[in-house]
C-alpha cells in the first residue's frame, strides 16, 4: 500500500518541481521575501531615525534661558524663529515670562508640537529630554546651596539583573515572530496545493482517472496527503530560513538591540524545530486534504478551507505575546501545544518531552485526518461528482 | 465480455431521490463496440461509471470479463481501461511521464511499459508531443494522451465517456479509428455518446437511453427494421418525442 502512495507522491512532487512558477513560490520566494520584508522594515525605521536625529528642527523658543538652549543643543540640531511655522520639522517652547530658578514655584513651560508629524513628534520627545536635564541641573544647583546633591535624594538605586539564561537571552523578538509567522505559512502553502490535488483533481476529472487504477483509495489518500505535508515542509523551512536572515538583516539596522539576538541553535534545537514544523504542516496538510477532498470544486473546498485559515491566523496572533509555557498540559493540544514549543526551542528553554508531546499530539491528530480522508475516498458519495 | 444485468441507481440530494437509471441491462461480446446514446442527463455516465467501478449499483451487477464489479473490483480494475470526459489534463508532466505513472500504478513490468509506450505513441501519433508538458498541448494532443494513459496496462475491456467530445474532426477521426482497431483485435469497447451519426458508423450495438430507462437495445439492422427508419438519428428523435422530451427542450 506504502510503495502505491510513493507513487502516487512522486508524480505530484514531479510535478510540482517541474513548474517552475510553483517552485519558485513555494520553495525560494519565502527565502527571499522574508528578508526583503524584515531588511525593508530595518532600514526604512532605521533611516527615519537617522533623519530625525540628523534633522535641522524649526524651534520657535519664548523666553528660555541661554542655559537650556545649550542642553538642548546637546539633544537636537535647531534653528530658531519667531513665527509659528507650517513646516513638518517646527516645535515651539513656551517659558513663562518671569520665573525663578532659585525658588520652590514651579514653572510652566508649554510645548507646542503636531501630532500628525512624525519628525515634529521627534521633537517633542527631545525637547522632553532636554527640559528634563535641566531641571535635574536647577535641582542640582538648588540642592547644592544646602549642601547636598542629587544623587541624595534617590534613596534607592536600581540595577537590572537578567537572570535568564544566557543562551535564552535577547531571544524574546525570535520566539514571538517566528511561531507566528510559520504558522501562517504552513497553512498558507498547504492550502493552494492541498485544494489543487483533491477538489481541482475532481473538478479536472483526474480523480476518477486514479480511483479506476490498481491502486487502493487509501495509497492515493496518503500519497496526496504525504505529498502536501512534505511540501509544506519544504516551504516552512525555507519560510523559517528566510525569517532568521530577515531579523538578522533587522538586527544589523538596529545594532545594539538585545532583544534581535539570533542564538547559535544546538543539534537538539535544529532538530527539535524541524521535526515541530513537519507535524505543524502534517496538521494543516490533512486538515486541509480532508476539507478539499469533501468539497466538490476548488470553490466549494476555498469555503471549508477559510475559516481553519482564519483560525490558524487567530492562533497566531493570540499566542504571539503570550510567554513560553513549561506547562506539559499545553503540548497535548495540536497547533497550540507546537506554538509554544517553537517558542521554547527558539529560546531554549524546553524540555525533550514538552517537544516530543507536541509532536506526537500534531501526528495523532493527523492521522486521525488521514483516517477519515481515506474513509472520503472510499465513499462512492464524495468521490462521485456525477447525478 | 461485458454483462450489465438490470442495474438501478438512485441518487439522494437534499430535496429529492433522482432516479439516475431503472433497471438498465445489456451486454457486449469480445471485438464489438457497443454505443449507449441519449441526451444530457440521461444516465449514461452513470450506467460507465458503474462498470468502471467509480459506483456501485443499488440493484442489479455488472461483471466484466467475467468479473463481478462490486465483489472483484480489483480484478475488474486490471481489466478496463476508463476514459471519462471531464478528464481535463493539466500540469507540467509529460505524455511519457503520464504514462510512466499510470503504468506504474497499474504495476506493469518495465520492459512491458516501454514496449506499450512504443506502440500507443506510434498508433497515435504523439511522437512530434510526447516529451512536451500537457499544459501546453492542444486538445486533441490532451486527448490523445487521455486514451494512451487510459490503456497503458493494455485493458480487454474499454469504456469510454463520449471520446470525441470538444474534438476536431480530425482528433475525432483518429479516435473513431483506433476504437475500431481496438474492436478488430477483439476488445470489448462501449462508449456513451450524443453524436448520432458517429454511434450509427461505429457500433455493432446500440442502446438508447432516456431519463434512466434503457429503452431500445439493439443493433443498427433491427432498429431500423423496428422503426422503419434509416437512421439512428431519427429513431433517436422519434422516441424523444414520444417520451414528450422534445416539447420540453
Amino acid at each position: 500500500m506504502f510503495k502505491d502512495s510513493m507513487i502516487i507522491f512522486k508524480k505530484e512532487m514531479k510535478n510540482i518541481f517541474k513548474d517552475k512558477r510553483s517552485f519558485f513560490s513555494i520553495i525560494i520566494l519565502p527565502f527571499i521575501l522574508m528578508p526583503i520584508i524584515f531588511g525593508t522594515i530595518g532600514f526604512v525605521s532605521n533611516s527615519q531615525e537617522k533623519g530625525a536625529q540628523e534633522t535641522t528642527y524649526i524651534l520657535q523658543i519664548k523666553n528660555a534661558p541661554e542655559e537650556f538652549k545649550n542642553i538642548l543643543s546637546q539633544f537636537i540640531k535647531f534653528e530658531e524663529t519667531q513665527t509659528i511655522s507650517e513646516e513638518g520639522n517646527f516645535a515651539a517652547i513656551e517659558f513663562p515670562q518671569t520665573y525663578n530658578t532659585d525658588s520652590l514655584e514651579k514653572i510652566n513651560v508649554k510645548v507646542l508640537f503636531r501630532s500628525t508629524s512624525q519628525k515634529s513628534s521627534f521633537a517633542l520627545g527631545q525637547i522632553k529630554a532636554a527640559l528634563n536635564a535641566y531641571q535635574s541641573l536647577i535641582l542640582q544647583k538648588n540642592l547644592e546651596k544646602h549642601g547636598l546633591s542629587l544623587d541624595d535624594l534617590k534613596p534607592i538605586n536600581v540595577s537590572e539583573v537578567d537572570i535568564a539564561p544566557k543562551e535564552s537571552q535577547g531571544t524574546q523578538f525570535l520566539s514571538m515572530m517566528v511561531p507566528y509567522m510559520l504558522l501562517i505559512y504552513i497553512f498558507a502553502g498547504a492550502m493552494g496545493i492541498g485544494m489543487d490535488t483533491t477538489s481541482g483533481e475532481k473538478e479536472r476529472g483526474g480523480l476518477a482517472a486514479l480511483l479506476v487504477n490498481q491502486v487502493s483509495r487509501t495509497s492515493i489518500a496518503i500519497g496526496k496527503i504525504l505529498y502536501v505535508i512534505v511540501t509544506g515542509l519544504l516551504n516552512s523551512v525555507s519560510t523559517f530560513g528566510g525569517l532568521i536572515v530577515g531579523i538578522a538583516l533587522i538586527g544589523n539596522f538596529s545594532a545594539g538591540s538585545s532583544e534581535l539576538y539570533i542564538p547559535a541553535f544546538s543539534a537538539f534545537s535544529i532538530l527539535g524545530l524541524l521535526f515541530t514544523i513537519l507535524s505543524m504542516s502534517a496538521v494543516a496538510a490533512s486538515m486541509i486534504i480532508l476539507m478539499g477532498s469533501f468539497a466538490r470544486n476548488v470553490k466549494e473546498a476555498s469555503g471549508y478551507i477559510m475559516p481553519v485559515y482564519i483560525i490558524a491566523i487567530v492562533v497566531g496572533v493570540a499566542t504571539m505575546n503570550m510567554d513560553f509555557t513549561s506547562s506539559i498540559g499545553i503540548s497535548f493540544i495540536p497547533l497550540i501545544g507546537s506554538v509554544f514549543s517553537l517558542k521554547g526551542l527558539l529560546s531554549n528553554q524546553i524540555s525533550l518531552l514538552q517537544v516530543l508531546l507536541s509532536i506526537f499530539s500534531n501526528f495523532a491528530v493527523s492521522f486521525l485526518f488521514a483516517y477519515v480522508t481515506a474513509k472520503l475516498f472510499n465513499s462512492e458519495k464524495i468521490m462521485n461528482t456525477v447525478g | 465480455m461485458i454483462e450489465v444485468s438490470g442495474i438501478s441507481k438512485k441518487f439522494k440530494t437534499k430535496k429529492k431521490v433522482v432516479s439516475a437509471l431503472e433497471d438498465v441491462s445489456f451486454s457486449c461480446e469480445d471485438g464489438k463496440i457497443f454505443g449507449l446514446l441519449g441526451p444530457n442527463g440521461a444516465g449514461k455516465t452513470t450506467a460507465l461509471r458503474i462498470m468502471a467501478t467509480l459506483l456501485k449499483p443499488d440493484s442489479g451487477s455488472v461483471k466484466v470479463s467475467g468479473y463481478d464489479t462490486v465483489k472483484q473490483s480489483t480484478e475488474v480494475r486490471k481489466r478496463i481501461g476508463f476514459l471519462t470526459s471531464d478528464m481535463k489534463l493539466s500540469g507540467n508532466l509529460s505524455p511519457d511521464e503520464l504514462m510512466n505513472f499510470f503504468g506504474e500504478l497499474n504495476h506493469i513490468s518495465k520492459d512491458q511499459l516501454s514496449s506499450t509506450k512504443e506502440q500507443l505513441v506510434h498508433y497515435l501519433g504523439m511522437g512530434d508531443f510526447v516529451n512536451k508538458p500537457v499544459e501546453k498541448l492542444s486538445t486533441g494532443m490532451k486527448q490523445k494522451t487521455s486514451i494512451a494513459v487510459s490503456l497503458i496496462h493494455n485493458p480487454q475491456v474499454i469504456i469510454f465517456d463520449e471520446p470525441t467530445n470538444g474534438l476536431d474532426i480530425i482528433s475525432s477521426k483518429v479516435v473513431t479509428d483506433f476504437l475500431k482497431d481496438f474492436k478488430k483485435q477483439g476488445k470489448t469497447v462501449i462508449i456513451s455518446t450524443h453524436i448520432m451519426p458517429e454511434a450509427e458508423k461505429l457500433c455493432d450495438t446500440i442502446g438508447l437511453i432516456f431519463e434512466g430507462h434503457l429503452i431500445e437495445c439493439g443493433t443498427k439492422e433491427e432498429l431500423f427494421k423496428k422503426y422503419s427508419q434509416d437512421s439512428i438519428e431519427d429513431i433517436f428523435f422519434a422516441l424523444a418525442e414520444e417520451r414528450g422530451l422534445i416539447k420540453n427542450v
